[in-house]
């Protein structure tokens, strides 16, 4: 396990330029919208609904920059030559690259959850109450759904990136990662939707609906859905994600670094 | 004493069949000269060895083991290119060889020195000659037993090459075995004790190098236009 | 140091290297020669090449060797004798045969050889 440590040690010392300058480009942007919207003329309340659906924005590109640039990763610093000499067991580049991707992936969540508090409590609106209260009371649930469903769907797609490195003996067993994957991530709703027919069980606790509407204008507000949890759902993504780690670690056993 | 075996090693790439029926066995405290064409297959048998590539067929023991944690952490892979993120530093190379590998700290700093490189020289810094004494500085002071050398020679001035082999030679040690693949026999001929041909993927020629000198009277680049 | 010929076994050119330099008297009996190690570095070739000259030189009793110091030149003044006699004879037996080969005979070689040596003085 030592050599985890290590082998994170050093990727993250190489990466630590690039991280001090995504925050600081970070900070720069969500206060950089904070001044631009601060300045025009709108309702308070408006306003404050405005810059949460971008931060949200912003957000959501973090969130999909971060996995495409560890997706990338996974082929220039996991399957190269320095970590295919190394006396390590493929295990470790697994658990390199999760520690990593986490590490980077919370680090981010921590740092716009934080921003985007303290630039709605700057507006002190009912808007923003509402959103604080609602992730108040249910966002560890949040987390550990969105945790969740970006893990599986980040190693999904890399586990694609790894077969590619597989020797021809292995040809086979290549393209049967890729359709399973690429069927997964296409039909995942309606493989759902088929086991919840057959069994309906709903686990005990559901993240209720968001309804925000801007007093008197009816057309302006902010809603998300109610999310239930299904527990043929939760078992069916324990189950892929346990199948995905299985197979990720195997097929780091069989690759090559052609070069 | 035997430290590396191969049995009927086979890669095939499905449009090409790299390397054919390869057996060779290997003894500590030899210095071995592989030489072959571009494309004969020398890089793809060291990668094999070194982890790199898997087999189709055939075996590859490491001191009695198959290819894993073990035989990686034995064997020292000088690569025909540079393997460190470019971010490094020299010092950060030799640091991170250390964590992971036994080294020789010692004989790092004097390879640094007879190369004339320092320290907190930074990896994007260096020529292609200097990269090549970095790396070949770095396996030799890993304390292995089996190195495998891949072209060490190949886009370095003169000086620099007899500098890389004075190298070579005062890191050999009978505890260990040497392996260098090389397109440029003339150089390596006189350090190599055994000579091995590898052409189109298969061995042509796996002889004591003296013997060959006496029984064919021709030097070892000779030979190998003369065959090939 | 040397430039070896690759044409022919690199321990027979060390040994003729090292019989020269005895004959010569640079390398004087009781001398040590360089380790293995040391010489092999030296001359940039395999160290088992050196450890065969060496064997090959002991064998042929130019050289004698102390287990764990080192090789030492011979101190048996007649065999350094019989050496030097030994090279001589190898060098004018490619000398006589050479100018055997031009046509030249034995008078002609003995008067061509008397000659030269008499310029170059």
């Amino acid at each position: 396990m030592r050599n985890v440590i290590n082998i994170v040690k050093y990727e993250i010392l190489g990466k630590k330029n690039a991280y001090l300058i995504s925050l600081l480009t970070l900070i720069g942007l969500v206060f950089a919208i904070y001044a631009r919207l601060n300045s025009t003329v709108m309702n308070r309340d408006e306003l404050s609904l405005i810059i949460f659906v971008l931060l949200f924005v912003v957000f959501l590109v973090g969130i999909i920059l971060i996995a495409i640039s560890n997706l990338m990763d996974i082929n220039s610093k996991d399957l190269n030559y320095l970590s295919f000499t190394l006396p390590l067991k493929p295990s470790v580049l697994f658990l390199k690259r999760m520690i990593i991707y986490l590490i980077e992936l919370l680090s981010f969540l921590i740092v716009i959850i934080f921003l985007t508090f303290f630039i709605l409590r700057l507006y002190n609106t009912s808007f923003s109450h509402a959103v604080i209260n609602y992730f108040s009371s249910y966002g560890a649930i949040l987390f550990l759904d969105f945790l969740f469903g970006n893990v599986i769907a980040f190693f999904l797609v890399s586990l694609m990136i790894i077969a590619k490195k597989l020797p021809y003996e292995n040809r086979i067993l290549k393209i049967i990662i890729y359709i399973g994957c690429i069927l997964y991530l296409l039909y995942k709703g309606h493989l759902n939707n088929f086991l919840i027919k057959i069994f309906p069980q709903k686990l005990p606790i559901f993240i209720p609906a968001f309804d925000y509407k801007i007093s008197g204008k009816l057309e302006t507000g902010f809603s998300a859905p109610k999310i239930e949890y299904f527990v043929v759902e939760v078992i069916l993504r324990i189950l892929v994600l346990a199948i995905i780690i299985f197979l990720y670690n195997r097929l780091l056993n069989k690759v090559e670094i052609r070069g | 004493m035997e430290i590396l075996k191969i049995s009927n090693l086979y890669k095939d790439y499905g449009k090409k069949l790299t390397l054919k029926n390869i057996n060779l066995s290997f003894n500590l405290g030899e210095i071995v000269g592989l030489y072959g064409p571009n494309g004969s297959g020398k890089t793809t048998f060291l990668k094999i060895v070194a982890g790199l590539l898997k087999p189709s067929k055939g075996k590859v023991l490491v001191d009695g083991k198959e290819v894993g944690v073990y035989s990686k952490s034995i064997i020292s892979y000088l690569p025909d290119r540079n393997i460190f993120p470019l971010w490094m530093k020299i010092k950060d190379t030799y640091k991170f060889y250390r964590d992971f590998f036994d080294f020789d700290d010692k004989k790092f700093k004097n390879l640094l020195d007879f190369f004339s490189l320092k320290e907190d020289l930074s990896l994007k810094a260096l020529s292609k000659g200097d990269m090549e004494k970095l790396l070949l500085s770095l396996s030799l002071s890993r304390k292995a037993k089996i190195y495998l050398l891949d072209e060490p020679l190949s886009g370095i001035d003169p000086s620099t090459r007899d500098k890389i082999i004075t190298s070579i030679l005062k890191n050999y040690h009978e505890e260990s075995l040497m392996i260098i693949a090389t397109h440029l026999i003339n150089e390596i001929e006189t350090i190599a004790d055994r000579t091995i041909f590898l052409y189109q993927g298969e061995i042509a020629l796996d002889e004591n190098t003296e013997k060959i000198r006496e029984q064919k009277k021709i030097s070892i680049n000779e030979l190998f236009k003369s065959m090939f | 140091m040397i430039n070896f010929d690759e044409e022919i076994p690199i321990y027979l050119q060390i040994m003729d290297f090292i019989k020269k330099e005895v004959v010569k008297g640079k390398l004087k009996g009781g001398d040590k020669l360089p380790s293995v190690r040391e010489l092999a570095e030296m001359l940039k070739v395999n160290p088992n090449t050196v450890q065969k000259a060496y064997q090959e030189l002991e064998r042929e009793g130019i050289t004698y060797t102390l287990r764990g110091i080192g090789s030492f030149v011979t101190q048996d003044g007649k065999k350094i004798e019989e050496l030097k006699k030994k090279m001589a004879e190898d060098v004018l037996e490619r000398f006589c045969k050479d100018m055997r080969d031009l046509g030249f005979s034995d008078e002609d070689i003995i008067a061509l050889l008397q000659g030269y040596l008499k310029e170059v003085k």
